[in-house]
């Protein structure tokens, strides 16, 4: 077999961008300041494009008709990189052994996930395998679901670092939610079982619900016809303003809105679905433990900051003034 | 370690992270939030970096947060697989794709030892291997690049 140059092999990479250095300068700039928490300049990107795709309802027809670009766009809804398409294909192969690879790896997550759904949803699943002799590891996270209003609104009460929901909009009955869990610093996660299966090791780790901190929810609200209006409520340790990524159709409108008691706020408009991103900075910080560190052969369960709340909600148009009311922010 | 000098010595290897982040995510915008978080960690975590070590610690801690990212990907939107390799891109050379195609197990230990130059001690410290399963897997990593590109018709 030939050598290879390590000049060789690094051009098959992109360069480093010079403001993505000047982004680590700054951060690190930061660190002092915030003494063991550092503020990080984080450029919300895959996560978020992923959430924007499910809010507006386009996965399916977009990806099937291939309409999806990514598209860089900043708080003022200004479109600033429309960078390569992305579509499927990047995450496909033709080759037999990668196909064969995908299915693998598709299988096992499909194991996983039946293997923690038989575990109570407010523990946390830690699920560890190998490949190719590595350790290779995934989670899900403490939720709990309910599909009663009340139970809803009780949870919201222990929240209330949150923006409260405001009115029902009319012709929409509580459909169901996904209320997500943290602990707070300081408590513990307690291994209370070690399953192995198929080559598979689960952890299940509980956690006192008294330390329990809501970090978000997922709410569902549907009209008789199945029209849905979706609430993405998420705490985030830090985004950058600059930066914001989504994969939107082309024609999609974008634009900045007024929404008071926001820090920002964007409109996205695709087809017949109105969708909203709003921002706040939190009155003051969440310390959690909610970020999973695999080294070796441990999980190391490390504390994360929070520091502001992002919405990400969507109605189909008609119904976009039902948005604004939910949150009481009627611009 | 002062601050200036951890960020000297962080800019200094951020070229060659940036790019193994890069072989793991195929997303230049997410391997530079992986690079932009792994420096955070690496300064919170500094006290528990051996003098030397540091290239293999920082490595080790952007491999790490290449996973957090990769897990909130399968999080957010788990309808869609995780993108664990590129398309086979005409635009690419045949080169990167028989390295993409390799498993990551592989394919990482290829990179660290031949793209960026770490001994086969540092390589298995990044990865969290003993130093035989690091060069057991650098055996693999070749033999099975080239029968790839041998299958490809590139010697």
């Amino acid at each position: 077999m030939r050598e290879f140059s390590k000049a060789e092999l690094q051009a098959l990479y992109e360069p480093l961008p010079p403001e993505a250095c000047n982004r680590i300068q700054d951060t690190l700039a930061l660190l002092p300041l915030q003494k063991e928490e550092p503020i990080m300049k984080r450029r919300i990107s895959i996560g978020l494009l992923a959430a924007l795709i499910a809010i507006l309802g386009l996965t399916s027809a977009a990806l099937a008709g291939g309409i999806l670009g990514r598209i860089q766009i900043n708080w003022k809804g200004e479109k600033i990189i429309a960078a390569p398409q992305i579509t499927q294909a990047p995450y496909h192969t033709n080759s037999p052994s990668a196909l064969e690879e995908q299915h693998q790896m598709q299988s096992i997550s499909q194991r996983i996930d039946a293997l923690a759904n038989e575990f109570p949803s407010r523990d946390l699943i830690v699920s560890t395998w190998k490949d190719q002799g590595a350790a290779t590891i995934s989670y899900r996270g403490r939720s709990m679901i309910t599909d009663t209003l009340d139970q809803f609104l009780a949870f919201m009460e222990k929240a209330p670092h949150l923006p409260p929901l405001h009115i029902l909009p009319e012709g929409y009955t509580f459909q169901k939610a996904e209320i997500y869990l943290a602990c707070q610093e300081g408590s513990q996660y307690t291994l209370a079982e070690t399953r192995e299966t198929e080559g598979i090791t689960l952890q299940r780790y509980t956690a006192d619900p008294k330390d329990d901190v809501i970090t978000g929810y997922h709410l569902i609200l549907e009209k008789e016809d199945g029209q849905r209006i979706m609430i993405y409520c998420h705490l985030y340790t830090q985004s950058d303003l600059n930066d914001l990524c989504a994969d939107l159709a082309e024609d999609s409108i974008v634009e900045m809105m007024d929404a008071p008691g926001m820090d920002n706020a964007l409109r996205i408009v695709t087809n017949d679905r109105a969708g909203h991103i709003l921002r706040k900075e939190l009155d003051a910080p969440i310390p959690c433990l909610n970020e999973f560190i695999f080294s070796t052969e441990q999980v190391e369960i490390r504390p994360t900051l929070y520091q502001e709340v992002q919405f990400h909600n969507s109605a189909p148009l008609e119904d976009e003034q039902a948005l604004f009311m939910l949150l009481g922010i009627a611009p | 370690m002062e601050k200036e000098s951890f960020e000297r010595m962080y800019l200094e290897m951020a070229p060659g992270l940036y790019r193994l982040a890069q072989s793991i995510l195929h997303h230049p915008p997410d391997a530079q939030d992986a690079l932009q978080q792994a420096a955070v960690n690496a300064w919170r975590s500094l006290a528990r970096i051996h003098p030397g070590t540091e290239r293999a610690y920082f490595t080790r801690i952007l491999i790490n947060e290449c996973r957090n990212i990769q897990r909130r990907r399968m999080r957010m939107l788990p309808m869609d697989p995780l993108p664990e390799r590129p398309a086979r891109n005409m635009a690419d050379s045949s080169l990167k794709e028989a390295i993409h195609s390799l498993p990551e197990g592989l394919r990482l230990p290829f990179l660290l030892h031949f793209m960026e130059g770490y001994t086969d001690r540092e390589g298995a410290d990044a990865m969290g291997l003993s130093l035989s399963a690091f060069k057991t897997r650098l055996i693999r990593a070749r033999k099975k690049l080239q029968k790839i590109l041998e299958e490809e018709g590139m010697p």
